[in-house]
């Protein structure tokens, strides 16, 4: 079908006002946050491959329609919500269509029984946690994108925040979802605690990044504010150190909603007076029912003491706290510089996750010509290992294929050390388009079930192609 | 160059005034204040476009400025030299001027001076102005660009309804101001590695031949630090057929008690 067509036909379905077609909006929608396009934006690019256009879906019978008719005519489609994700996963392929449910934004049920809250997909996390916080409430989710993140594109991530160990991600808090299959059919599945009733479907939705279908709705879990806070800090010899002490608390049982550990150049960046030379610190924030947040407390320090941790009080968690989501508002800050940055997700089990960072920094300093800084933190932590959240940078020539070259650089050193030891490439971020070409060697054998899905939900290939899995 | 607190980082509970007049500042990274980072950015580029061209960090200040100075030499300033002098809060812009001009003057054939037009925190705002007067050169301000032409350099600054570009030879001070387009580059691992290395030259007062001993703080002391208090009062006009003349009385009131007339 000829794009006019196409354009005349969203517009008598959603209203002509809710139809965008102007270049500098489709230029805005080409992609999503990725450090690449930041900096490549800096030098000059433009996406070639845009849109035919942006359309508002304020309803899930426009939803419908609108995926019907795009499945009827094979156009392909990009569904999205706060456009918040750092892996290329939102960027347009040319001539497709983006679906914006961003104003498709109400909350529509508080649950103070069971618990749980319902929302459109396009509620911004931020809004839902202030409006629950004014009744006692709390998500529980704080990812560093909670300024900009919206609830379908959490769920279609597999998004995670930084209070985790606590509550989980949100794999952990989802109740019940419904959404718009690529055939156009509205499914539901309904909230429920835990059942036995085959494969949990909501993990069909979890982490499928718009290739299955589209969003529509959510229920997630919400708990009731946290009655007791202990939060401490300790400086602490190495890396690696700090990597056995997580170990230790967590597999003694213990929950600390924030547990974080920060390489010795993260530490002199951002608790420089705090530190001596080559230390790195330890953050740990307790927190639940009264009587709770004390008894961890005591727990961790003297895990801490027992591998001569120094302690710093709760000034720095205090500091963390206060400035940890403050990138939403600088996100093009090294692209001025010139700087080709970004962050880097990874998990691994306890035995192999030590060797992937220092393997990983190892690498980037002997391999990367203008790297400028190679750190990295532990952030999510569990029984059997924890995340490594990479955060690089390296000067390069002030050009498009220069950026691009010395992007792939780093982020290859990255995946390719993880998947030696066995790790995985996306903790919370997701696949986006960038990482796709790795997920053969990511899920190995297990890789033909994920093109059996795909294939099986969408036989013509309309949503979202090329994020997730690659194009062949 | 002037070294100062990152005063983004301390907690907004934290920004009360304590009895001996401070603020709990003790956990803020340091860092080159944000004005003269656009004046090391210039000067690099300056020195990208001409190799002969020679660039020196100068500052004012304790041992403790010399990770700026070693972050000034990452990014490949040739030479890096620190005054030996603990500068105070209460320490007059004229005095830090007069030592970085008798510093300026040792170094002895400069022709451009690029400094910040303020700092981020204990600021005067007039140090580049003073020093420019104290060397006898011009002095432009609210630079945001400057670049080599032939034996000169073009300056685009600020004035009040737009830029202005200027071209002008040496020697002159710029006084340098935020720019939306230009930032301060960032230095390879490598190169911070080798400023470690690098040897920071240290003048002390008495090895600056022109510093003429003036009170540091030339008849000034810091007495307090305090806020404006402002008060504001609220009175209900119960009947509003009287409104506007109890208007004017109160108007009267408040104009009798500062002295004015209605």
């Amino acid at each position: 079908m000829e794009n006019q067509k196409v354009i005349e036909t969203f517009e008598q379905m959603v209203g002509k006002e809710f139809v965008q077609t102007e270049e500098a909006i489709l230029q805005e929608y080409a992609t999503d946050i990725t450090g690449l396009r930041m900096v490549q934006k800096h030098f000059g690019w433009k996406s070639e491959n845009l849109a035919q256009c942006i359309v508002k879906i304020h309803t899930k019978e426009e939803a419908i329609e609108a995926i019907r008719f795009l499945n009827q005519e094979k156009i392909v489609n990009v569904p999205r919500t706060g456009g918040s994700g750092v892996c290329l996963g939102l960027e347009t392929p040319k001539g497709s269509v983006v679906l914006d449910l961003s104003e498709m934004n109400e909350i529509l049920e508080i649950n103070e029984e069971n618990l749980t809250v319902t929302t459109q997909a396009g509620v911004a996390l931020e809004r839902l946690e202030t409006v629950l916080n004014k009744k006692g409430y709390t998500t529980g989710h704080f990812p560093q994108s909670l300024p900009l993140a919206q609830m379908g594109g959490l769920v279609a991530t597999r998004s995670i925040g930084q209070f985790s160990t606590r509550y989980g991600g949100i794999e952990d808090l989802l109740v019940g979802i419904e959404g718009v299959l690529p055939d156009g059919e509205l499914v539901r599945i309904k909230n429920i605690p835990r059942k036995s009733t085959g494969p949990d479907l909501r993990h069909i939705w979890l982490g499928s990044e718009g290739t299955l279908g589209v969003i529509t709705e959510v229920t997630v879990k919400i708990f009731p504010m946290a009655e007791d806070r202990c939060m401490q800090a300790y400086a602490i010899a190495s890396f690696h150190t700090g990597l056995a002490i997580i170990k230790e608390i967590m597999q003694a049982g213990w929950k600390p909603a924030v547990t974080r550990l920060h390489d010795e150049t993260e530490a002199a960046e951002s608790y420089g007076p705090f530190m001596q030379a080559g230390e790195s610190i330890l953050l740990f924030l307790s927190e639940g029912p009264k009587g709770y947040a004390a008894l961890e407390g005591e727990a961790i320090q003297a895990v801490v003491e027992k591998h001569g941790a120094r302690a710093l009080g709760s000034k720095p968690l205090e500091l963390w706290l206060a400035h940890r989501n403050d990138i939403c508002e600088h996100l093009d800050m090294y692209a001025k510089q010139g700087a080709v940055a970004d962050t880097c997700e990874i998990s691994a089990m306890w035995s192999d996750i030590g060797k992937i960072y220092t393997e990983v920094l190892e690498r980037a300093k002997k391999e990367v010509p203008h790297l400028v800084a190679i750190t990295g933190h532990s952030s999510h932590s569990y029984e059997q290992g924890t995340n490594i959240y990479f955060m690089m940078g390296a000067m390069c020539a002030p050009q498009v294929e220069a950026a691009q070259k010395t992007y792939d650089q780093l982020f290859g050193i990255i995946m390719e050390t993880t998947l030696k030891y066995n790790g995985s490439i996306c903790h919370h971020h997701g696949v986006g388009r960038y990482r796709a070409k790795w997920m053969k060697q990511e899920l190995g054998s297990a890789y033909p079930m994920l093109e059996k899905i795909k294939t099986a939900f969408d036989p013509n290939g309309i949503m979202n192609r090329g994020a997730l899995l690659p194009v062949e | 160059m002037k070294q100062v607190l990152d005063l983004d980082q301390v907690l907004s509970s934290d920004w009360i005034v304590q009895e001996n007049q401070t603020i709990d500042l003790s956990y803020a990274n340091r860092v080159i204040n944000t004005y003269d980072e656009l004046g090391l950015e210039m000067m690099l580029r300056l020195q990208d476009e001409d190799p002969k061209c020679n660039s020196i960090s100068l500052t004012v200040g304790t041992e403790d400025t010399e990770s700026m100075l070693r972050k000034a030499l990452a990014l490949q300033v040739e030479e890096a030299i620190r005054i030996d002098h603990a500068v105070s809060m209460s320490q007059t812009p004229q005095a830090v001027a007069r030592m970085l001009c008798a510093g300026i003057r040792k170094i002895g054939d400069v022709d451009l001076v690029l400094c910040g037009r303020q700092a981020s925190g204990s600021d005067y705002g007039q140090t580049g102005l003073i020093l420019a007067e104290l060397l006898s050169w011009p002095c432009i301000s609210l630079v945001t660009e400057v670049v080599r032409r032939n034996e000169g350099w073009v300056i685009i600054h600020q004035v009040d309804d737009g830029l202005e570009e200027v071209v002008v030879s040496g020697p002159v001070v710029l006084t340098m101001t935020q720019s939306a387009d230009h930032f301060l580059r960032m230095a390879t691992l490598r190169n911070t590695m080798d400023a470690k290395k690098k040897a920071i030259t240290q003048w002390s007062l008495s090895d600056l031949e022109e510093w003429k001993l003036v009170k540091e703080t030339a008849g000034v002391s810091l007495s307090r630090i305090f806020t404006v208090e402002e008060s504001n009062d609220c009175a209900m006009v119960d009947d509003p057929e009287f409104f506007v003349d109890r208007m004017i009385e109160e108007i009267q009131k408040m104009n009798q008690s500062e002295g004015v007339s209605l």
